[in-house]
C-alpha cells in the first residue's frame, strides 16, 4: 500500500476542520493580540529610543495619585464583586426553582438590565440619586429628611450603580450551576437526618459555590476596568484606573503612562483569572465539560467545611421559619421580588422624564409631551449618530456571527491540541478590560488611518462580540448529531448541500440569536467609540456620554427610551427564537 | 434460505483500520454477491461497525482496498457511492417531516418534483406510513421512526444497503416483526444488505451469511447452519448458541478428525481448523445433542458428572452438569428418555461422535 493511503483522512480532508477558525484567530491576532502586545511593549520602551527602560513603572509607582487610584479601583470593584454575588445568590435560587418555563420568563427581568446599555442605566441612577433627584424629593415630600441627602458623587452612589450594572451579570452566571444542582441531593440528605440547615449549608451550599466564585470573578474583573459608572456617580475620589487611562491618552497624550496603567490593569484580571482556575476550574465560565476534580488543598477544603459546619448551626435555630425542602421559603418570597424590583425599576424612570414637558428633569414632571422625542428625530447630530450605530451594528452582527460560529464549528469538530490556546483566545476579549482593548486598537489604527472610519469600529465591535456569538453558537452545537451530516451524506448530498439543508437549518435559533447579541454588543458599545468612533460622525452611545457631560437634559431620557425599546424588541425576538 | 445470485459484487482486500496504536480492524478479506443478506456478527468492539463504515465511505482505511463491480471505491466519496445506510439511532432529519425526510435522496438526485411524490408515497405504503408522511419524526414511535428510517433508504433503490444495528433501540416483539419485515423489503427489492449486529439470534434469522468477528478480526465466516453445526474457534461455538467446551491438548489429527485429551478424558470429533499448529484445543458439543445414559456403541462417547442445578424454561428443562474437575456442562432433559433425575445425583452422559467438534 502506498504511503498515502495510510494516513487516514488525508484524501477525503485535505484541511482538518480546525482551520474554519482561521478568520476569527487573524483577526483577534491582528487586532488584538498585537495591538496588546504593542501597548505592552510602550509602558517598558523609551518613547524617543525604543531601548528597554523600567523608567515609566517607577514613576507611575513613585506618584502617591496613582497609587491612590489603584487602591481605590480594587475597592470599588472588590465591593462591587461582593455586594453582586450576595445580593444576586437568592435571586439566582429562587429562580432556580422555578420549571424551565417560567424561568425563563421571568429571567428576562434579568436580562433586560444586563443587556442594557450602562449609560442609560447610569443617567436613570442620576435622575434617581441627584440632589434634587426622584429619591431626594420623595424623602422631602414625605417629610422624612430637611436638606437633600448627598446620594452621588461620592462611594454611595459609585457602588450603588456598579451593583446595579453588576448584579445581573453575577446572577445569570450563578443560574446554569444552580439549575444543574440535581434537587433530590438535598431530599436525600434529608433522609439520612440532616436538618433543613444542614442541608443547605452542608449540600446545596457547596455545590453552588463554583457558580457563585465564578460571578463573583466575572464582576470583579468586568469592574476593573469600569469608567462610565465613576465618572457620573463618583466624585474626585473614585476616579478609577481606567478614567486615569482615557485622562492619560486623550487629554496629556502620554501613552506610556496609559500603557503601564493599562497593563497593570491586564495582569490583575489575568492574575485573579488565574488564582479562580486554580480554585475551581474554568470549565464553569466557559461551559465546557470538565472531569477534572476540585483542585482544592486538602487545608482550604477541610477549612471550608468546617466554616460549612459552623454557618449550619448557626442557622440550625432559624430552620422552623423555613419551608419542608429546607432551602426556599415557599410562603411570599418578598427578597427575591424586592432585588427584580432594585433591578428593573431603576431604568424605568427615564420613561416619565422622556415624556415630560419640563425643561428639567424634574420629577414628577409638571406635565406631558412628545417635545423631546421631537428635539430628537429632527436633531441632525442624533439621528446621523443613530443611523451609524444601527449600520455598524448590523454589520458587526454579521461579521461576529460568521467568524465566531465558524470557530465555534471547527472547535465542535476538532480534536487538535491547539483547541485549548483558541478556545483562550477567542474568549480573550471577554475578561481583557474594554478600555485596555480601545485603547491598544486606538494606538494602532491611528497609524492604520482607520480610526473616525466604519470599518475601524465595526472591527473593534466584532472583537468584543465574537465571544458571545462563539459561547452562543457553540451551546447549539453540543446538542447536534453529526451523524445526520454522515445520513446526508451517504444520501447523496455533497458538503454544501449538507451546511444548507441540514446544518444550518437546525443551528437556525443560535445562529440568529447569535447575531442579535452581536447587535446588541455593538450599538450599546462605548468604550471603544469614545476612542475610534473620531470627533463628528459619531455612535449613538458616544453621542449620549457627550451630551451627559454637557449637560443633563430630557432629550437623553427620550434617546434611552428609544435605545431601551429597540434593545428590549431585539432580546424578545432572541428568546422567542431560541425556543 | 436464499444465497446469493450473481457474481460478487463488493470485495474487500485486506482492508484494515488503525487509529495511532490502536488497531479497530485487522486487514480483512472478504466478498459479497449481488442479492445477498450478509450479516456482520459480534460482540461491541469487534470492529465490525469500523468494517461497515469503511465500506460505507465514512472512514477511510489505513489499508488495502475496497471494489464494487471491479471498480476501486476504496477512496471514493460517501456520496458518490449511492450505497444506503441505516443508522442505529436512525438518524433522521429532526427538522424535516417524514414525506421531508423520505424524499431528501431523491432531490439529491434531481428528479422530477412529480417522480419524487409518487416514489415517496409507494414507499411509505410498503412500510405502511403513509397516513404519518406530515408529522415530524419526535411525533412517531420507536418503531415508526425506524421504518421511515428503512424508506428513506429504500426510497432511492441503492443496490446496496448497510445497515449499522438498525433495531438495536427497539424492544424484543418489535425487533422481531421488524426482522421480518427487513427480509420482506431485502427480498422485495433485491437489494445487496451487509447488516451489523450483535444479537445472535438476529443473525441466524436473517442472515444468507454470518461473519463473526471477535477482536478487530473474522473469526468464521459462512451460512448460518455451518457456522452453528460447524464452529471453527471457540469463539465461534460460544458465541452463537449454547456449546458445551472442553479444552485439552491435541493427540492425534488428520484433515477431518482429532482426538484431544481433557481432564475429563480424551475424546474425538470433527476437525477443520484453520490453524494446525496450535496443539491448544478443544471438544465442542451442543447441549441438544447430549443425552442422558451410558453410551449405546462406540459411535458415541460419554462421560459423568454430578448433577448440580435444574433450569426449569417452559418449552423444556435444562441439566447442569459439573464435572470431576469443577467445568460445568448444560444438556437438556429429554422428557421420552425416562423420569427427571434429581440433584445431587451421579449421572452418565452421551453423544454422537460425529456431531462433537474439534476447534483451535
Amino acid at each position: 500500500m502506498s504511503v498515502i493511503q495510510n494516513v487516514p483522512g488525508l484524501r477525503r480532508f485535505p484541511v482538518g476542520p480546525l482551520w474554519l477558525v482561521l478568520p476569527a484567530v487573524a483577526l483577534l491576532a491582528v487586532f488584538f493580540l498585537f495591538p496588546m502586545g504593542r501597548l505592552f511593549l510602550l509602558g517598558v520602551q523609551d518613547p524617543a529610543t525604543g531601548a528597554f527602560t523600567g523608567e515609566h513603572y517607577s514613576r507611575v509607582f513613585d506618584t502617591s495619585v496613582y497609587w491612590r487610584i489603584l487602591a481605590i479601583t480594587f475597592r470599588i470593584a472588590i465591593l462591587t464583586a461582593l455586594f453582586s454575588v450576595l445580593l444576586g445568590y437568592p435571586l439566582a435560587l429562587w429562580l432556580s426553582r422555578m420549571d424551565s418555563r417560567r424561568q425563563a420568563l421571568i429571567a428576562l427581568l434579568v436580562l433586560l438590565p444586563f443587556w442594557t446599555s450602562y449609560l442609560v442605566k447610569t443617567f436613570a441612577w442620576m435622575i434617581l440619586l441627584g440632589n434634587r433627584g426622584v429619591l431626594n424629593t420623595l424623602f422631602m415630600d414625605v417629610g422624612l429628611i430637611e436638606r437633600p441627602l448627598r446620594l452621588m458623587y461620592n462611594e454611595f452612589g459609585v457602588i450603588i450603580g456598579m451593583v446595579h450594572a453588576m448584579m445581573p451579570l453575577a446572577v445569570l452566571t450563578m443560574l446554569p450551576v444552580m439549575n444543574g444542582i440535581d434537587q433530590r441531593l438535598a431530599l436525600a440528605a434529608g433522609t439520612m437526618g440532616a436538618s433543613r440547615s444542614q442541608r443547605f449549608w452542608l449540600v446545596y451550599f457547596p455545590l453552588s459555590v463554583p457558580g457563585a466564585a465564578a460571578a463573583g470573578l466575572l464582576a470583579f474583573v468586568t469592574s476593573l476596568g469600569f469608567f462610565i459608572v465613576p465618572a457620573f456617580l463618583g466624585g474626585r475620589g473614585q476616579t478609577m484606573l481606567a478614567q486615569a487611562i482615557i485622562t492619560q491618552v486623550q487629554e496629556l497624550v502620554n501613552w506610556s503612562f496609559a500603557a503601564v496603567l493599562a497593563s497593570l490593569l491586564v495582569i490583575t484580571a489575568l492574575a485573579s483569572i488565574w488564582v479562580y482556575n486554580k480554585l475551581f476550574g474554568l470549565s464553569v465560565i466557559s461551559g465546557a465539560e470538565s472531569d477534572d476534580l476540585p483542585k482544592r488543598t486538602s487545608l482550604l477544603r477541610t477549612g471550608g467545611q468546617r466554616l460549612l459546619r459552623f454557618m449550619a448551626w448557626v442557622s440550625a435555630p432559624f430552620d422552623r421559619f423555613r419551608s419542608p425542602d429546607g432551602i426556599t421559603n415557599k410562603k411570599v418570597s418578598i427578597y427575591p421580588l424586592l432585588a427584580l424590583a432594585f433591578l428593573v425599576a431603576p431604568i424605568l424612570v427615564v420613561f416619565p422624564i422622556a415624556f415630560t414637558s419640563s425643561n428639567s428633569l424634574q420629577f414628577p414632571p409638571p406635565g406631558y409631551s412628545l417635545r423631546w422625542f421631537e428635539q430628537y428625530l429632527t436633531s441632525p447630530v442624533w439621528i446621523s449618530a443613530t443611523l451609524r450605530s444601527f449600520g455598524v451594528a448590523f454589520a458587526t452582527a454579521f461579521f461576529a456571527t460568521v467568524l465566531g460560529g465558524l470557530a465555534a464549528l471547527a472547535l465542535a469538530r476538532s480534536k487538535s491540541l491547539w483547541n485549548g490556546p483558541i478556545f483562550a483566545l477567542i474568549l480573550a476579549p471577554m475578561v481583557v478590560p474594554r478600555i485596555v482593548i480601545a485603547v491598544g486598537l486606538f494606538y494602532l489604527m491611528a497609524q492604520m488611518g482607520l480610526v473616525a472610519t466604519d470599518a475601524g469600529l465595526v472591527i473593534g465591535h466584532t472583537l468584543l462580540a465574537i465571544p458571545y456569538c462563539f459561547i452562543t453558537i457553540g451551546a447549539v452545537l453540543k446538542n447536534y448529531d453529526w451523524r445526520l451530516n454522515q445520513a446526508a451524506e451517504t444520501l447523496g448530498a455533497g458538503r454544501f448541500t449538507i451546511m444548507r439543508r441540514i446544518t444550518l437549518p437546525l443551528l437556525r435559533g443560535g445562529v440568529v440569536s447569535a447575531g442579535l447579541f452581536a447587535f446588541v454588543t455593538s450599538f450599546d458599545e462605548l468604550t471603544i467609540a469614545i476612542f475610534i468612533s473620531g470627533g463628528l460622525k459619531t455612535t449613538l452611545p458616544k453621542q449620549m456620554w457627550d451630551d451627559m457631560f454637557l449637560q443633563l437634559n430630557p432629550t437623553l431620557a427620550a434617546v434611552s427610551v428609544v435605545v431601551l425599546a429597540i434593545v428590549t424588541v431585539i432580546l424578545l425576538v432572541a428568546q422567542k427564537i431560541q425556543k | 434460505m436464499t444465497t446469493g445470485t450473481g457474481e460478487s459484487e463488493i470485495v474487500l482486500e485486506g482492508l484494515s483500520k488503525r487509529y495511532g496504536t490502536f488497531t479497530a480492524l485487522e486487514p480483512t478479506s472478504l466478498s459479497v454477491k449481488e442479492g445477498e443478506f450478509l450479516t456482520l456478527l459480534g460482540p461491541s468492539g469487534s470492529g465490525k461497525t469500523t468494517l461497515l463504515q469503511m465500506i460505507s465511505g465514512l472512514v477511510d482505511p489505513s489499508a488495502g482496498r475496497l471494489t464494487v463491480n471491479g471498480e476501486d471505491w476504496t477512496h471514493r466519496p460517501v456520496n458518490q457511492r449511492g450505497m444506503g445506510l441505516v443508522f442505529q439511532h436512525y438518524a433522521l432529519f429532526p427538522h424535516m417531516t417524514v414525506a421531508e425526510n423520505v424524499s431528501f435522496p431523491l432531490q439529491m438526485r434531481k428528479l422530477p418534483a412529480a417522480d419524487i411524490s409518487a416514489q415517496v408515497e409507494e414507499t411509505l405504503r410498503k412500510v405502511q406510513l403513509d397516513r404519518f408522511s406530515h408529522r415530524f419524526p419526535k411525533e412517531l414511535s420507536g418503531g415508526q421512526q425506524q421504518r421511515v428510517a428503512l424508506a428513506r433508504c429504500f426510497v432511492f433503490r441503492p443496490k446496496i444497503i448497510l445497515m449499522d444495528e438498525p433495531l438495536g433501540a427497539l424492544d424484543k416483539a418489535l425487533r422481531e416483526h421488524m426482522q421480518l419485515e427487513i427480509r420482506r423489503l431485502h427480498k422485495e427489492y433485491g437489494t445487496t444488505v451487509i447488516y451489523v449486529t450483535h444479537d445472535q439470534e438476529e443473525a441466524l434469522v436473517m442472515s444468507d451469511r454470518i461473519c463473526v468477528m471477535n477482536h478487530a478480526k473474522v473469526e468464521q465466516l459462512g451460512a448460518p447452519h455451518q457456522i452453528y453445526s460447524d464452529p471453527e474457534t471457540v469463539f465461534s461455538a460460544t458465541f452463537i448458541g449454547h456449546s458445551n467446551v472442553l479444552k485439552g491438548t491435541r493427540e492425534a489429527a488428520d484433515d477431518n478428525w482429532a482426538t484431544v485429551r481433557t481432564a475429563n478424558g480424551t475424546f474425538s470429533g470433527r476437525y477443520t481448523a484453520r490453524d494446525k499448529a496450535t496443539q491448544d484445543v478443544a471438544l465442542v458439543v451442543r447441549p441438544e445433542q447430549m443425552r442422558v445414559g451410558p453410551a449405546p456403541s462406540s459411535e458415541f462417547e460419554g462421560l459423568r458428572g454430578r448433577l448440580s442445578e435444574l433450569v426449569y424454561l417452559g418449552s423444556e428443562t435444562r441439566l447442569l452438569l459439573t464435572l470431576a474437575d469443577g467445568t460445568n456442562i448444560m444438556l437438556r432433559h429429554d422428557p421420552a428418555a425416562g423420569a427427571m433425575p434429581s440433584i445431587g445425583e451421579e449421572i452418565e452422559v452421551h453423544w454422537l461422535k460425529s456431531l462433537a467438534r474439534v476447534v483451535a
